[in-house]
């Protein structure tokens, strides 16, 4: 009681300082919180959304020996499973595929679904939903597909008869509905409901079902039921829950989401932790003289602990309160702002906040402990005062700078062992989808990036003070060493400010070269302006009909045939193309052996069973220009003919198909190969394409020449399709561009967090250096010189961060671009190194700017120092 | 440089350095006044080291912060080469430092990440004194001093006198009119001390420097040309122990 006293006294009296400690911890745990708050919240409602495909059915219970073979039920059965805890309905259930001829004619196969009405009534609803409570004998209600299916109307009576399952039965359509909930099976199955009796009548099966199903008051109660049943009844059902099953496939993607955001939690968390340390040691620091009072007064170690320890968790204490509730208005704006950043990808749902008590108690929980963790360096420190040191202050003892620390070698070490990692391990990941290696690698190259700039801070802060020398003029000197001999605070203020950084650099690159690549690709790959897709197909000719649209410059038509070659593992695309037209919307096509692309074309043209062949496809075969290759060319009625065709020249680009640009394993081997369309009819057996491509004269609005071929087209087919390459450009833009959204989310967050910590530190750098500034105000410094000195301080290292940043993302993601295309050496197409410039620039400047604003107050503060208050000695 | 320029030309005695007429300064705790300082008129001439003594709680410091234009008085005026500093603006107090006052403290307080060298010529460098002047004039100085051999130490790594000679080498860098020294002895023992203080007083009294050093120690005082005392916030006196 008597330390809580002395600590609430101290609090008291020591206002602003007790501000600043509770400040720090409410805003760590508030990112902590929100982030957390906010996963749960993305979590909930991407599971919402993913449960909302599936009906309300939780659990089917069917018989294990073969779920083919019905279930025998009875209602001492349903009356057991319903008592089990949890379950909320149970009701037998007849599902079936069966094969009908509606009214004596039709092959008609439709799902045949028999409910126990009044059970089932649970199970959601069916508009209107009194037609369920007349399901009884044989009427039956069916839905809008089997209605459009089989042309049935509502009132119609149909006959369902199988001569083979001895059905014979005339049943009454009630209604035609649209199902929610418990009949969402299948979408776009025909399905028809009678009344479970019915059914069993039908088929002489009375207490007979295909399954049990259950509705279970929450999806995480699925699991504790499945195994309540499996205790019960053992193996003698089967327990299937589609709902379980969807969640179990998507328990990787609710894990990214929640990872992405718990970083930037465990981020806040460290950042907090070192803060408490740096802002509690300045405390105890000023305290010196009340410790050494204590000390003298016969205080032991152990009561001097006690007493920093208990002041450290009151402050624990409020600001983990206030941060957690802070973390829930938090979250608000960060889940608004999750939305709307990939809103163009993907939808969530509506992002609710859900107030998960268990998350809201950790979060509290996690503050108290990272509070009473960090509180133990600032009360061991505080027992270590001396008596002799409190009452005769003396210099802090500043030793030599070493100009470069031993750490070096380490630092270079993790560089190294980093870029191996993505060498050696991350050259898969591409197409495994297994992004460990480079999250390694990053770790490692950022932290070797981080030890090495901490070892050789005495020339790094010279070196950037130099840069700055006209502008920092006689601070430079004094800003150099306080950088270079703070290591430690230096170091975790460049490395808040770095983390983020690196990330960004990392991704912005990825966003700009793939943009650039995509565009290229688009270009090259579709090469064409436009892709018209027609339904049903026309005779290619109809690319001379398309040429007289205004606005068209060429037109080329492309049939597509997958061909097998005997005993080979890989298939090749006959691209049956026009050699007339091919060129003026694809020119920039070359052969890779064989005459040039134009003549290649011109015999082609005029000779039959002719084809200019993928070099990769040649080389697998050991074939070469001149040579036969024997295709097993499929013709439109399904049979399959092996043909000869001589290879008059190879080429390594396929043009106007981009599911080729790779014939890596992802894409399935498949090589390409263009035959004359005059063909066509010969080999496929038909002279009718879908597919033609289109280029737009130069200086016409691509998508306004789409639009004007639709308008014109639309009436001639049932179903067309056009996509213009600027689209899909634009497509890919805004997926890159919500990608890039998401990850200046968080580079906000970071940035938010470091502008924080620059602040705090800075604040205390002010603080303990009191006396220097004093003194240098003595000595003649102005307002302008104090604040240069104080802000210049912040600049240099938020600037050495921004180096760790830009310099380890793009090292990085050098490394990776080497990669993918060492490991997928098929790739058609180059990726180009680019920098991203703009980003970098926005970056610099965001990051000088919360520099700027970070350290303002600090600054104020040391300007406002009275050079008698700043040299007095307590 | 205006400033300087005006002081030059405002500086009407040329031996007299300081000049305080009826300077007063007067505290309020709760309804209580006290006066820490009560009409202390004193002047202070170049190359005549004087001492300031008194028991604590004499208003010693406070009429060095005044003086140093540290605090402002209540009442009265300070006059420095004969101009009016009392009420000057920050910017003038700011080159008054600059170019006219050197401070030199109990505890030495350098800045602790510099070297002696480095720590010499910051004022000069806060001054915007050119380079090649600036090494000049360091050297010769920490020459002056006595720690040639120790210009690249930090203050951690100098025993207390060695500091404090630092320090003085620092209040003489920019060749100031008046030296204020705060117990300059104070964290020293008595040897070292009394040679600290024989640098001091020989590089003021070269220099034609006013120079006021602050100190109990009256071994100290007496090897300043004029005493001054004060109690209770009154001059109260002034003796010249050399004559």
């Amino acid at each position: 009681m008597g330390l809580l006293k002395t600590s609430l006294r101290t609090i008291g009296k020591r206002r602003s300082r007790a501000a600043l400690t509770i400040i720090c911890i409410t805003i760590g745990v508030a990112v902590f919180a929100g982030a957390n708050v906010g996963a749960d919240g993305v979590e909930n409602s991407y599971i919402t959304q993913l449960l909302s495909t599936f009906g309300d059915v939780d659990l089917t219970i069917s018989n294990s020996s073969n779920p083919l073979y019905s279930i025998q039920y009875n209602q001492s059965l349903l009356n057991q499973l319903l008592n089990i805890p949890h379950v909320e309905a149970a009701a037998p259930r007849i599902t079936m595929f069966q094969t009908f001829w509606f009214n004596g004619t039709g092959n008609n196969t439709l799902l045949l679904v028999g409910i126990d009405k009044i059970s089932d009534n649970f199970f959601g609803t069916v508009t209107p939903v009194e037609l369920i409570e007349q399901l009884q004998g044989n009427n039956c209600i069916i839905n809008q597909v089997a209605a459009d299916m089989f042309n049935l109307t509502h009132g119609e009576n149909i006959g369902l008869y199988n001569p083979v399952l001895g059905v014979n039965e005339s049943v009454h359509i009630l209604g035609i509905v649209v199902f929610q909930g418990k009949f969402s099976i299948e979408k776009s199955t025909p399905l028809i409901v009678l009344n479970i009796e019915f059914i069993q009548g039908l088929f002489h099966s009375e207490n007979q079902a295909t399954e049990i199903v259950l509705k279970i008051d929450s999806y995480r109660n699925i699991e504790t039921v499945i195994n309540r049943l499996r205790n019960i009844y053992g193996d003698k059902f089967n327990y299937y829950s589609q709902k379980l099953e969807a969640l179990d496939k998507s328990e990787s993607n609710i894990l990214v989401l929640r990872g992405a955001l718990n970083i930037f939690s465990i981020l806040a968390l460290i950042v907090t932790f070192v803060l408490i340390i740096v802002v509690m040691l300045m405390n105890i620091s000023e305290r010196k003289r009340d410790l050494g009072i204590m000390r003298s007064i016969g205080a032991s170690n152990r009561q001097i602990f006690s007493y920093v320890i208990v002041e450290t968790l009151l402050y624990g204490l409020i600001g983990s309160s206030i941060g957690t509730f802070a973390g829930i208005l938090l979250s608000t704006y960060m889940l608004d702002f999750l939305g709307a950043a990939i809103s163009t990808v993907t939808t969530l749902g509506e992002l609710s906040i859900i107030l998960n008590p268990l998350t809201l108690i950790t979060c509290f929980s996690t503050g108290m402990f990272i509070v009473l963790l960090a509180g133990n360096i600032p009360s061991i420190a505080a027992t270590r005062i001396t008596i002799l040191e409190t009452f005769r202050p003396r210099m802090k003892g500043v030793t030599r700078i070493n100009l470069v620390k031993k750490t070096f070698i380490l630092g270079i070490l993790l560089l190294i062992s980093g870029s191996l990692i993505l060498y050696l391990l991350g050259g898969g990941m591409m197409l495994t989808g297994n992004f460990t290696p480079i999250l390694l690698s990053t770790t490692l190259i950022t932290a070797g990036l981080i030890v090495f700039f901490n070892s050789s801070l005495y020339y790094v802060s010279k070196g950037f003070s130099t840069v700055f020398k006209p502008l920092l003029k006689e601070s430079k000197a004094i800003i150099e060493r306080y950088i270079a001999r703070n290591r430690t605070r230096t170091t975790f203020t460049f490395t808040m400010v770095a983390i983020g950084i690196v990330f960004v650099i990392f991704f912005s690159s990825l966003a700009a070269t793939f943009t650039a690549t995509f565009s290229t690709m688009i270009r090259v790959f579709t090469g064409s302006d436009i892709k018209i897709h027609v339904n049903p197909s026309i005779n290619y000719n109809f690319s001379s009909e398309l040429l007289t649209i205004p606005g068209v410059q060429a037109v080329t038509p492309s049939y597509e045939s997958l061909c097998t070659i005997t005993g080979e593992d890989f298939k090749i695309a006959l691209i049956f193309i026009d050699p007339e037209s091919f060129l003026d919307v694809y020119p920039r096509i070359i052969t890779a052996s064989g005459p040039v692309i134009e003549e290649a074309f011109n015999i082609l043209k005029s000779n039959n069973k002719t084809i200019i062949l993928a070099k990769k496809a040649a080389d697998l075969l050991n074939l070469t220009v001149g040579d036969n290759i024997t295709l097993n060319v499929k013709n439109i009625n399904g049979s399959i003919m092996p043909i000869d065709f001589n290879i008059i020249a190879l080429v390594e680009q396929f043009y106007g198909y981009p599911q080729y640009m790779f014939n890596i394993q992802a894409f399935g081997d498949i090589y390409g190969a263009y035959i004359s369309i005059s063909q066509l009819q010969e080999l496929a057996g038909t002279s009718n394409v879908e597919v033609f491509f289109i280029k737009v004269q130069p200086s016409l609005d691509q998508i306004q020449v789409k639009n004007d071929l639709e308008h014109i087209l639309t009436p001639r087919f049932e179903s067309l399709t056009l996509i213009s390459a600027k689209e899909w450009e634009n497509q890919i833009s805004s997926i890159v561009e919500s990608f890039s959204n998401v990850v200046y989310f968080f580079v906000g967050f970071s940035f938010i967090v470091a502008a924080i910590g620059i602040g705090i530190i800075m604040i205390v750098a002010v603080s303990e250096r009191k006396r220097e500034i004093g003194i240098l105000k003595a000595m003649g410094m102005n307002r302008t010189q104090v604040l240069k000195l104080v802000i210049g301080e912040a600049v240099i290292i938020t600037l050495i961060g921004l180096t760790v940043g830009i310099g380890g993302g793009l090292y990085i993601w050098f490394l990776f671009l080497n990669r993918i295309a060492s490991t997928s050496s098929n790739l058609f197409f180059e990726l180009p190194f680019i920098i991203p410039v703009d980003i970098i620039v926005y970056m610099s400047v965001a990051g000088i700017i919360i520099a700027l604003v970070a350290s303002a107050y600090p600054a104020y503060r040391a300007t406002k120092l009275e050079i008698v208050d700043a040299l007095r000695r307590d | 440089m205006s400033s300087e320029k005006d002081l030059s030309q405002l500086s009407l005695d040329k031996k007299v350095v300081l000049e305080t007429v009826n300077l007063s300064r007067y505290y309020k705790r709760g309804e209580q006044i006290i006066k820490a300082l009560d009409n202390v008129s004193v002047k202070i001439y170049r190359g005549e080291p004087t001492a300031v003594m008194g028991p604590s709680g004499s208003g010693k410091t406070t009429f060095l912060n005044l003086i140093g234009l540290l605090d402002k008085p209540t009442s009265g005026s300070i006059l420095i080469n004969g101009q009016d500093v009392t009420f000057m603006s920050s910017k003038q107090i700011v080159d008054l430092r600059r170019h006219t006052i050197g401070f030199i403290f109990q505890f030495y307080n350098l800045i602790d990440v510099l070297t002696a060298r480095e720590n010499v010529e910051l004022p000069l460098l806060i001054a915007g004194v050119k380079k090649k002047e600036r090494v000049q004039r360091t050297a010769a100085l920490l020459s002056l001093v006595g720690l040639s051999d120790r210009v690249n130490h930090l203050p951690d790594e100098l025993s207390g006198g060695e500091q404090q000679r630092v320090a003085i080498a620092r209040a003489l860098a920019n060749n100031p009119s008046l030296i204020l020294a705060d117990e300059p002895t104070g964290d020293l023992d008595s040897k070292t001390g009394r040679a600290v203080m024989k640098i001091l007083l020989d590089s003021c009294k070269e220099r034609d420097i006013g120079l006021i050093v602050v100190t109990h120690d009256k071994d100290i005082a007496n090897l300043t040309d004029r005493i001054l005392y004060l109690r209770d916030g009154r001059l109260i006196g002034e003796t010249r122990p050399k004559s």
